[in-house]
């Protein structure tokens, strides 16, 4: 990127290689201190006393024999809570019911006790008298009328629609019209580490250690539920055992402090497994229709997709799922005419909120399905019906039209794939294979946004300083949530300074250091993360510019210097830039439907393999295309495109939390299958080579991208092999068997 | 009971003690950390620990079953001799978040420990009950066979630090299976 | 919350294990704890535990007049590596066992007392016509594995007792074990089938034995597929007529896995398969084929 350097742009020593992640050395020897590892001496352990059912009212909560328990410092309840609410809106939900629960796993109360055991037998004596309700068990019952309604505001949390045309008439002319409908179920997480830390009040002051993907957030929650500044809340977000999406919505930071605020002592809690998985927030499930046309060529003539999402009982990432689904309802195609409209809706099932991808897995299983068997309806190779229809960078995105980033490469990531091996061998090695197991190879692709979207003011920062030695210290966001951001910021600041990258060091995720910088969330952590760190370090070379100081080769006579100035320090912003072109979208709803400038893309192949007696599937082979621009950590981003494509393979075949009137059924990692090491394809990953004229040194982000392709992929290398197209996921033994058997192949 | 080569300060046969998870006592009395709760009923691994050199689970061990034995952790791996075991680790990008690191180094530890020619096949069945959410698992296999043949004498010997400090080269080489093309 | 184990014994001897399960105390035997200490994290109440994963003593495998004896309260690790060989349908059943971390600690005898339709180790002792050797203070008993399994969760191990080893009268010298589950390691079946059998010069079969997991209350024989195959040619009409006979002896239910009606028609599925009834490579053609599932 273009940066005001006057002193000319240093080489380009470490953006482009691969290298370890800088925090590797304390993980492998088991030194690194996770959140739920911190122990200090006095401190306290905390239970949550959670709803046993789905929805109820509490007639009576009786905490008196828990609080007589020797050993017992607090049990608090609703009335403890300064402020009872986990964010401005009553659907963001309280800290603790009070009244009525609307979830298995609300929480009701909270019992710190001087060790473990005690607690937990404290909150078994906890009296919590439920009169059960009718449950709202899913859409269905949520649109109901009759249905209780679960908010003030109905059981409706978001809608979102739009259209460039008239759609139907536009499908009457069409050669082919497909009307189908596909089911996605809700995914759980699955971060190693179960949310927990600890958090301490000192003078005024609460401190929280406890996973968060967006310590700001988590920040401006705590004051508000204890009714303090923002600067009385220090939260410091890591080391933390994964993320993806779980970490963005929980309530666990919150719990924490006010368990510190009301003992004023150190107080650890650590959920269980079975805890998080009754609790905790998901994958939203989809049920999403579409309605597409295409011209005898394979063309696209409109679309029409319908989309409705269950949130569970608050609203979390709903809408803001829903709004994503929306600008990807239209995959990575050039559609002449769309439309969307969705839904997302209160239930009593499990809370859904962020999960990497967004929204998108859910609407491109629909498009890509129908990209498959239209293919196959019409006689054109997979490969072909996508390339005739393949957004290119600069062109008008199909539903809103506003223009899109010339880096986008959706086309070389379809022909890289189409060339490689796992896809020009597909006929040799399906006729390879046994009448048992049948063979198949499938492809799809995707596309998705990065950041949050025009005019939503999306802003990362960083803060750097220089001291006497010439070391750097650079405070920046998003922060590591299993990513090792630091090591790619470092990347980053090493070439945009031109020094040693051992004279760099990154911190991340500590509100009192860090500048507010949003999340670690919608692919921006190097993009705007990046940038921000690069533009922090192009204001140090050039205030070393304007002094003619000689910071490249005298970085410790410069920081001296600097010191002596009081110049030793600067911070810089990067704004998400907005689409140059709004398209449709009227200017005042920008935000509404926050359109991407700038997408990543990833074509994925996988081959897999059906036991046409029993329905078990096996998937040997995966490969990646990805689309990311520059790789800053070329094998930091290949470990991405690995991790997350295991994790869409994931929800393809085997994952799915399940519900029985609103009762979690799937509440440990017995029940709830994901994928071993036995269950992970040979991985191929391809970056290709690309440059984001906005982001640092020409990246984009692409960690969301690469889960979204993998189950339309599977589905289609199913279609291969055995002749049938899932339209539900997971396809699991039973699922598979009972399709085969509706269609026999031998 | 010996925890990483030294007998520990307490008797595991103390009648609270025994009936006390494995895990709990290593984190809770040892202050070893390193093992860690993923689940708590034997699915994820988290907490794999060596006993008498095998891979098990500490979440479903209690302490007095293994009062008379040899227990092994993450920390204690460079001490058994696994020092490159880590390294390879940190070089071939196998950990992200890693917290799932300490018990698959365990198991891997366990394979080599009684196979010097692990095939790719051997630790897909030494690790069927490590979970990890980050990685996809391709590179912990890259990296136990890599230090197998490093240990046979058949690749240059890894200096065993484990800072992971050095670049690990050109684009993409740090992955056999990364590659690169051409852009458009 | 998972209530705290309040008394923990541990047994030297197998006297030793006698006497301390004789108490009167609800104290329960604990081995390789893999399946023990998980039930106890869903709520079941274990106040006292009786440890035998250090029993010394007797080898782990022994011949004895042509019949194997195998230690209950050994690992499966150990257990396959003892069996050396021998017993193939057992040795398959270990190596998809739940994964290494728990074949480690894991036990024969853990595997049969929890009485789960779906163990694993179970099929193949089934068909093998173990006898499973069981004693406690004063007392020691022989009980064929049919008699042991009762029902789901119930088998024929009375206070006090536990199981020492299991005897293979005739071990095996052929057969095998395979698993239908919803991953390839820590998955519970969804069916499961051992077979074994010896073919006769003209490539029938003879003594043929099949045991079927989570397809019943119990792991259960099947035995009209049996008698089906018993004496029969390895056709393909043969293994289509012993596959329709496994409804006859099965009873599957639904449950959070999988639906009785799968699991019927795996259950055939899968015995169609071990027979060597598959059908001839046909490449699909997706254009002719293609059938959505959209309904």
């Amino acid at each position: 990127m273009t940066t005001p350097d006057t002193a000319g742009t240093p080489p380009r020593n470490w953006v482009g290689r691969s290298r370890p992640a800088v925090e590797g050395a304390e993980i492998v020897t088991g030194e690194l201190v996770y959140v739920t590892d911190r122990r200090v001496p006095g401190m306290l352990h905390a239970v949550v006393v959670r709803s046993t059912v789905p929805h109820a009212e509490i007639r009576r909560l009786d905490t008196s024999a828990a609080t007589a328990l020797p050993g017992v410092v607090a049990v608090l309840t609703a009335a403890d809570v300064p402020v009872n609410a986990l964010g401005p809106r009553e659907v963001d939900g309280p800290v603790l019911c009070k009244t009525v629960v609307r979830q298995v796993g609300d929480a009701i109360a909270l019992v710190a006790a001087e060790d473990a055991a005690t607690a937990a037998a404290a909150a078994a004596m906890v009296t919590v008298d439920l009169e059960p309700l009718p449950v709202v068990d899913g859409p269905d019952a949520a649109l109901d009328p009759a249905s209780p309604q679960l908010h003030s505001v109905g059981n409706i949390a978001g809608r979102i629609a739009f259209a460039s045309g008239d759609v139907e008439a536009a499908l009457a002319g069409a050669d082919l019209v497909l009307r189908r409908t596909v089911h996605t179920p809700a995914q759980e997480h699955l971060a190693l580490e179960t949310p927990g830390g600890m958090a301490i009040w000192a003078d005024g002051k609460v401190t929280i250690w406890c996973g968060s993907q967006n310590p700001g957030l988590h920040q401006r929650k705590v004051a508000r539920a204890l009714d303090i500044e923002t600067s009385a809340v220090r939260m410091i977000a890591g080391p933390v055992g994964g993320a993806f999406g779980a970490r963005n919505d929980d309530p666990v930071p919150v719990h924490l402090a006010v368990l510190a605020h009301a003992t004023g002592r150190p107080v650890h809690l650590h959920l269980t497994r079975e805890e998080v998985m009754t609790a905790g927030t998901k994958r939203h499930p989809f049920t999403t229709s579409i309605d597409i046309g295409f011209d005898r060529s394979g063309q696209i003539v409109a679309s029409q997709v319908i989309a409705v999402a269950d949130t569970g009982p608050v609203i979390t990432s709903g809408p803001n799922v829903l709004k994503t689904s929306a600008e990807m309802s239209t995959g990575p195609y050039r559609f002449p005419m769309a439309s969307f409209s969705g839904t997302v809706v209160y239930s009593n099932n499990s809370n859904n909120g962020a999960f990497r991808g967004y929204g998108v897995p859910q609407v491109a299983f629909a498009v890509e399905n129908a990209l498959t068997e239209a293919a196959a309806e019409l006689g054109i190779d997979p490969v072909e019906i996508r390339l005739r229809n393949v957004l290119r960078g600069g062109d008008p995105h199909s539903l809103y039209r506003h223009r899109t980033t010339d880096s986008l490469q959706v086309e070389t990531t379809l022909r890289t794939a189409a060339a490689h091996p796992l896809w020009t061998d597909r006929q040799g090695w399906q006729a390879a294979g046994d009448g048992l197991w049948r063979r198949g190879t499938g492809l799809a692709c995707a596309m998705k946004g990065v950041g949050m979207g025009s005019g939503t003011g999306d802003v990362a920062r960083a803060r750097l300083e220089i001291d006497a030695t010439g070391a750097v210290t650079i405070w920046a966001g998003p922060n590591h949530t299993g990513q090792s951001i630091q090591t790619t910021y470092e990347q980053i600041a090493a070439d945009a300074l031109g020094l040693p990258i051992d004279a760099i060091e990154v911190r991340v995720g500590d509100t009192d250091f860090v500048p507010e910088s949003g999340p670690t969330a919608a692919s921006r952590s190097t993009y705007a993360g990046g940038g921000a760190v690069t533009r922090a370090c192009a204001e140090l070379r050039e205030t070393c510019a304007r002094l003619g100081l000689p910071l490249a080769t005298d970085p410790a006579g410069t920081g001296e210097k600097l010191v002596e100035l009081g110049s030793a320090a600067v911070e810089a912003e990067f704004f998400l830039p907005s689409t140059e072109d709004i398209g449709l979208i009227p200017a005042d709803q920008l935000a509404t439907y926050g359109p991407h400038r700038v997408y990543g893309a990833c074509t994925q192949v996988v081959r897999v393999e059906v036991n046409i007696r029993t329905g078990e599937l096996r998937v040997p082979d995966l490969l990646s295309v990805v689309d990311c621009g520059t790789a800053i950590n070329p094998a930091a981003t290949i470990g991405q495109a690995e991790g997350g494509a295991l994790q869409g393979l994931g929800l393809a075949v085997m994952e799915e939390h399940r519900l029985v009137d609103g009762v979690p059924v799937t509440t440990n990692l017995e029940n709830y299958l994901a994928p071993t090491i036995a269950d992970a394809p040979h991985m191929q990953t391809v970056l290709i080579s690309g440059h984001e004229d906005t982001g640092p040194y020409g990246a984009k982000g692409m960690s969301e991208v690469v889960v979204v392709p993998a189950p339309p992929a599977l589905a289609a290398a199913v279609l291969d092999a055995v002749g049938v197209l899932p339209d539900r996921l997971p396809v699991t033994p039973e699922r598979m068997l009972t399709w085969l058997e509706e269609q026999p192949c031998g | 009971m010996r925890v990483n080569g030294r007998p520990v300060p307490f008797d595991p046969r103390d009648p609270q003690l025994a009936a006390t998870r494995l895990l709990d006592v290593l984190r809770d009395r040892l202050g070893l950390t390193g093992s860690k709760e993923g689940c708590g009923v034997g699915e994820c691994g988290a907490c794999a620990v060596l006993i008498d050199g095998r891979s098990a689970c500490s979440c479903l061990v209690l302490t007095g079953q293994v009062a008379g034995n040899e227990i092994t952790t993450v920390e204690g791996l460079a001490d058994r001799g696994h020092g490159d075991l880590q390294a390879a680790f940190v070089r071939h990008h196998a950990v992200q978040c890693g917290y799932c690191i300490p018990g698959v180094l365990t198991s891997c530890a366990a394979l080599l420990e009684r196979n010097a020619t692990p095939q790719r096949d051997d630790v897909t069945t030494a690790l069927g009950g490590n979970l990890c959410r980050c990685t996809g698992y391709q590179r912990f296999t890259d990296a136990v066979c890599d230090v197998a043949a490093a240990r046979r004498g058949a690749a240059p010997a890894d200096d065993g630090d484990g800072d992971g400090d050095g670049p690990v080269g050109a684009v993409g080489s740090a992955n056999s299976d990364g590659q690169r093309a051409g852009g458009s | 919350m998972t209530a705290p184990i309040t008394s923990m014994h541990i047994a030297r001897t197998a006297d030793d294990a006698d006497r301390l399960l004789s108490t009167g105390t609800e104290a329960v035997p604990l081995a390789g704890g893999t399946d023990l200490l998980v039930q106890r994290r869903s709520g079941r109440s274990v106040p006292a535990v009786v440890d035998l994963s250090g029993l010394d003593g007797d080898p782990v495998t022994r011949l004895e007049n042509g019949a194997l004896r195998l230690a209950a309260t050994a690992s499966l690790t150990d257990i396959a590596a003892g069996l050396d060989g021998r017993f193939p349908a057992l040795l398959d059943a270990i190596a998809v066992f739940a994964a290494e971390t728990i074949r480690n600690r894991a036990t024969l005898g853990g595997n049969l007392a929890t009485g789960s339709p779906a163990a694993d180790t179970v099929p193949a002792l089934l068909a093998a016509d173990a006898v499973v050797e069981l004693r406690g203070r004063d007392r020691r008993r022989q009980v064929t594995m049919v008699d042991f399994l009762l029902g789901p969760r119930r088998v024929d191990l009375r206070a006090g007792e536990w199981i020492e080893s299991l005897w293979l009268p005739a071990p095996p010298g052929a057969g095998g074990m395979r698993k239908v589950a919803g991953r390839r390691a820590q998955a519970i079946s969804l069916v499961s089938l051992a077979w074994q059998w010896e073919l006769d010069p003209h490539g029938r079969r003879t003594a043929v034995r099949l045991a079927m997991g989570a397809v019943a209350p119990t792991v259960v024989r099947l035995r009209r597929a049996e008698a089906v195959l018993e004496g029969a040619p390895s056709t393909p009409e043969v293994a289509a007529q012993a596959a329709a006979a496994v409804s006859a002896d099965i009873r599957p239910i639904d449950d959070l896995r999988a639906g009785a009606d799968y699991r019927r028609r795996c259950a055939a599925g899968l015995l169609r398969e071990v027979l060597g009834d598959v059908p001839p490579s046909t490449p699909s053609t997706p254009s002719a084929q293609i059938r959505s599932t959209h309904r």
